[in-house]
């Protein structure tokens, strides 16, 4: 039997995942420069909001080096009513160029800046 | 391919496809709900996962090419069809993960493809699985000879085809088990008389389930011509099989890497348990004799 349209079309959106998924990873293997993690946290104070459990102030992790972290350790210190506040927060896993939405507590709203630090991580 | 040709109904195209998506999303559902997969896809180096993906293209060839949904093919026919399986494993994995909220807008490309990449392996198994298993006998009279008696007569699959068939199974089974934590705990905390205990255990089982459970397309204890053709001969390829199957599939998630021999070798012997299986069930697959398959039918 001769092939219909719905087969010629199954064909070629195959043979575009296929390449799709095979040229890009072996584009990524061969171009991307595998450089240690590099953590880089955006907080966004703006968007900062009270809680009845503390003030909050959401942020995004990216990882702007070319291999993944895993067990990412960040902790956040600020300076909140005269005292110093620091809490850290840990991800699981930080792949390169994926953001990933985190959020400090603080006990109310910081006097000034919010400073993060990276503590440590894994490799895989 | 003349004129005269009718051409396929596009229905039955459609009906294939759905079977194909079916037959994918069932070998691959508990893979695509596994938390290692997703992380695997950017914790593992581009060309470990490029090589996972050749040689499931190769089981896929190979499976094509010893089932008999469609026995007389050219080379290139078999190679478009293998093509075409892995293409749907590709596009059912992407939608699946996309509704599963695994890849999104704020994944990297690197991370959806790497996802893409490993989920569609064990989806495009169930795709060939549902061409060559899954389908109806009387879905297309032309290929019902062959179609109904699954991949079937084991008078068409050498010694060597069931071996490849039995290599198929152990990946097949051995890939839902691999990513995950266990068999390096198994391996690292059993002790060397608990690992000596697991071989026998393995063999004796696969040899009972393919040779004397009187499972369809389990054979009888007879010897046939080739080496490899007697019980426990057979027993034994396969159980080698699935040893290096399981050292692929360690290697491939990286569970090798700064791991001492002694923890290697316990993985492997734990994670072959469960590819051994997966052989076996392969070989029951391609079945016995031709006379045993009459008696089932």
């Amino acid at each position: 039997m001769r092939q219909n349209w719905a087969e010629w079309a199954t064909l070629a959106v195959s043979v575009v995942a296929v390449i799709g998924v095979i040229g890009g990873l072996t584009l990524d293997g061969i171009f991307t420069d595998a450089g240690p993690p590099e953590p880089v946290v955006e907080l966004q104070v703006d968007a900062a909001y009270q809680t009845e459990t503390g003030w909050i102030v959401p942020g995004t992790v990216s990882n702007d080096g070319g291999e993944a972290a895993e067990a990412i350790v960040l902790r956040a210190t600020a300076s909140v009513a005269g005292n110093e506040e620091e809490n850290e927060i840990t991800l699981d896993y930080l792949p390169p160029g994926t953001d990933v939405d985190v959020s400090f507590g603080f006990s109310a709203e910081p006097d000034g800046e919010v400073t993060v630090q990276t503590i440590g991580f894994r490799l895989p | 391919m003349s004129k005269s040709e009718p051409v396929k109904p596009v229905r039955e195209t459609v009906r294939d496809l759905i079977r194909a998506a079916g037959g994918g999303l069932l070998v691959g559902l508990p893979l695509l709900y596994t938390m290692e997969m997703w992380d695997h896809s950017f914790l593992l180096p581009s060309w470990k996962i490029v090589v996972l993906l050749g040689v499931a293209f190769v089981v896929v060839v190979g499976f094509s090419a010893v089932s008999g949904f469609r026995r007389e093919r050219s080379w290139a026919e078999l190679l478009i069809d293998s093509v075409e399986t892995m293409g749907i494993g590709a596009v059912v994995a992407t939608v699946a993960l996309l509704l599963l909220g695994r890849i999104g807008l704020e994944t990297s490309l690197r991370d959806a493809v790497g996802k893409i990449a490993l989920e569609m392996i064990p989806v495009a198994f169930g795709v060939s699985l549902a061409g060559g298993q899954l389908a109806s006998p009387d879905d297309d009279p032309e290929d019902a000879a062959a179609q109904g008696s699954s991949v079937g007569d084991g008078a068409g699959v050498g010694a060597f085809g069931r071996l490849f068939i039995a290599g198929g199974g152990a990946l097949l089974f051995a890939l839902n088990i691999a990513p995950t934590e266990e068999p390096l705990l198994l391996g690292v905390e059993a002790e060397w008389w608990l690992l000596l205990l697991v071989i026998p255990a393995t063999l004796a089982m696969t040899f009972a389930i393919v040779f004397y459970a009187d499972f369809r397309g389990g054979r009888s204890l007879d010897a046939g011509d080739s080496p490899l053709d007697h019980p426990l001969t057979e027993t034994l390829a396969a159980y080698a099989v699935s040893l290096l199957v399981s050292l692929l599939l360690l290697w491939a998630f990286g569970r090798t890497d700064g791991v001492g021999l002694r923890a290697i070798i316990g993985q492997v012997i734990m994670l072959a348990a469960v590819a051994s299986f997966g052989a076996a069930a392969g070989r029951l697959l391609v079945g016995g004799s031709q006379q045993q398959q009459q008696e089932a039918t």
